[in-house]
């Protein structure tokens, strides 16, 4: 028997989402709300954009809800409600304190995070499981957090902790930072990776030689295809401009160069730094599956390392770079 | 190697090394910018790509920005950049910073000295230098 706590009910969540949206989209309060709906395929959702509360029965909850849609939330004039797990609701407060979202145009529905599913673990896992080729039909989540899949002449079950998206497991906010109404149990939050630990993998990265490092980058960013998806699915890439698609001068060629592309992921890491909170959409978003948390994390430990700074913990924040104090570190400058 | 000079210090310190007839390697060519904190990180990384052996970036000392905190937010960007290119596994000592103010002609000729010498330890660069610079 399961603890209580250890339960995630993740149809109760749905149900107060539904419950939340309703009340803003008829009392006005919002023009239209954003939440996750079923995709086409098993435990895929995609973003729901509801705009009349008899269509709140649309939303739904589970592991599966992987996007982060405060992408959303700086294309939008009128008053919008919103679905945040913990790392995209830190997304958001970088949003606020850059400007760019006003907080009182925003409903934010929180949600206790127990985390999102990784696509391509829960794949290779469901290949082994149905063995010979043979791929899964059906897949749903129980309320416990198991996968439950089925295929021709096959059953698997996964336990969704065993298939988390990585930046799940170093997680250090799965309760959202600030929100208008939480949806779920605090207590159904994964449990927190103490900050201490979260970039241990980044430093015993940067333990390893200059040229391990070195060749590790280069076989990863050859393989991208510069389609830009991370970009897209990031919130804070947000610039009407970016870098990549600037003329004069320009900064990314096109011929690809893997010189050109490590300037990409080199510029875009820099772009994110202090911005950055690992929720991973970026990851998810990549068609060659490149591990892109690797320099963005690197940035975000930097920023808590040299500069104390924890990025979209704190809504009264002035961004990283648009500060300073007199003490920063200073020693790497001749 | 490249040098991104600031208009108000460095530079100025650049052309004090020169009118005291300071000797220091030849090995620069300066890029006068109006402030340590024009310097964008992508132009460093298009220096490296071009084929630049090495790149120093030098602006007034902490305090003596003539736009008050233009060093201080580059010195922030300049971290993070000089932290993250060594990740990427880019040799440490391919790009330098220091603070030359507009009287430090000696220190100016020192720092391209130790840089210079720095870099010619390194020897060519092949990490992030496009195929055709190669
Ligand atoms: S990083 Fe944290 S808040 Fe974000 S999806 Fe994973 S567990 Fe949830
Ligand atoms: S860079 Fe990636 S992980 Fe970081 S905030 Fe953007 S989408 Fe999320
Ligand atoms: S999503 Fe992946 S392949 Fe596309 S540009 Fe980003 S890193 Fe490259």
């Amino acid at each position: 028997m399961l603890a209580r706590e250890s339960l995630r009910p993740t149809s109760q969540v749905a149900e107060d989402l539904r419950e939340i949206a309703r009340g803003l989209l008829e009392t006005g309060d919002v023009d239209v709300f954003i939440g996750y709906e079923e995709g086409s395929l098993p435990l895929r959702t995609t973003p729901a954009f509801v705009t009349r509360a008899d269509d709140v029965s649309r939303l739904v909850w589970g592991h599966a809800c992987e996007n982060n849609l405060a992408v959303y939330l700086p294309k939008f004039e009128g008053k919008v409600g919103v679905v945040l797990k913990g790392c995209d609701a830190r997304t958001l407060v970088n949003l606020i304190v850059e400007k760019q979202v006003r907080r009182d145009r925003v409903k934010i529905v929180g949600v206790p995070c127990g985390g999102v599913i990784d696509r391509r673990k829960l794949a290779a896992r469901l290949a082994a499981a149905a063995g010979g080729g043979r791929t899964a039909r059906a897949a749903s989540e129980t309320e416990d957090g198991v996968i439950l899949a089925r295929g021709d002449g096959f059953e698997a079950t996964v336990p969704v902790e065993e298939v988390l998206s990585p930046s799940c497991t170093t997680c250090t906010h799965p309760v959202p930072v600030v929100y208008d109404f939480l949806a779920g149990d605090e207590r159904w939050a994964r449990q927190v990776c103490p900050k201490e630990q979260a970039y241990d993998d980044v430093d015993a990265f940067m333990g390893r030689g200059a040229d391990e490092r070195f060749t590790h980058f280069s076989k990863e960013i050859e393989r991208c295809i510069e389609c830009f998806a991370c970009r897209q699915a990031c919130p804070l890439c947000y610039c009407p401009e970016c870098f990549v698609d600037r003329e004069t001068p320009r900064w990314v060629g096109r011929w690809r160069d893997l010189s050109d592309r490590m300037v990409f992921h080199l510029g875009r890491a820099l772009h994110t730094a202090g911005r950055c909170v690992d929720c991973g959409a970026c990851r998810r978003a990549c068609p060659a599956g490149i591990d892109l948390r690797l320099l963005t994390r690197r940035m975000e430990r930097d920023a808590l390392e040299f500069f104390g700074y924890e990025s979209g913990a704190d809504l009264e924040a002035v961004p990283l770079l648009a500060t300073y104090r007199r003490d920063d570190p200073d020693d790497f400058i001749l | 190697m490249v040098a991104f000079l600031c208009n108000w210090c460095s530079y100025a310190g650049a052309d004090l090394a020169g009118t005291s007839r300071i000797q220091y390697p030849p090995n620069v060519r300066i890029v006068r910018v109006p402030c340590s904190g024009r310097v964008d990180p992508l132009l460093i990384l298009k220096c490296l790509q071009q084929g630049a052996d090495g790149v120093l970036v030098s602006g007034c000392h902490p305090g003596d920005c003539h736009y008050m905190a233009g060093n201080y937010l580059a010195r922030r960007k300049f971290a993070l950049l000089a932290d993250l290119l060594d990740f990427f596994g880019i040799e440490k000592g391919r790009v330098q910073f220091s603070w030359v103010s507009a009287a430090e002609g000696e220190k100016f000729a020192d720092v391209v000295k130790r840089v210079t010498e720095s870099v010619r330890t390194l020897g060519r660069p092949t990490r992030l230098v496009k195929e055709r610079q190669r």
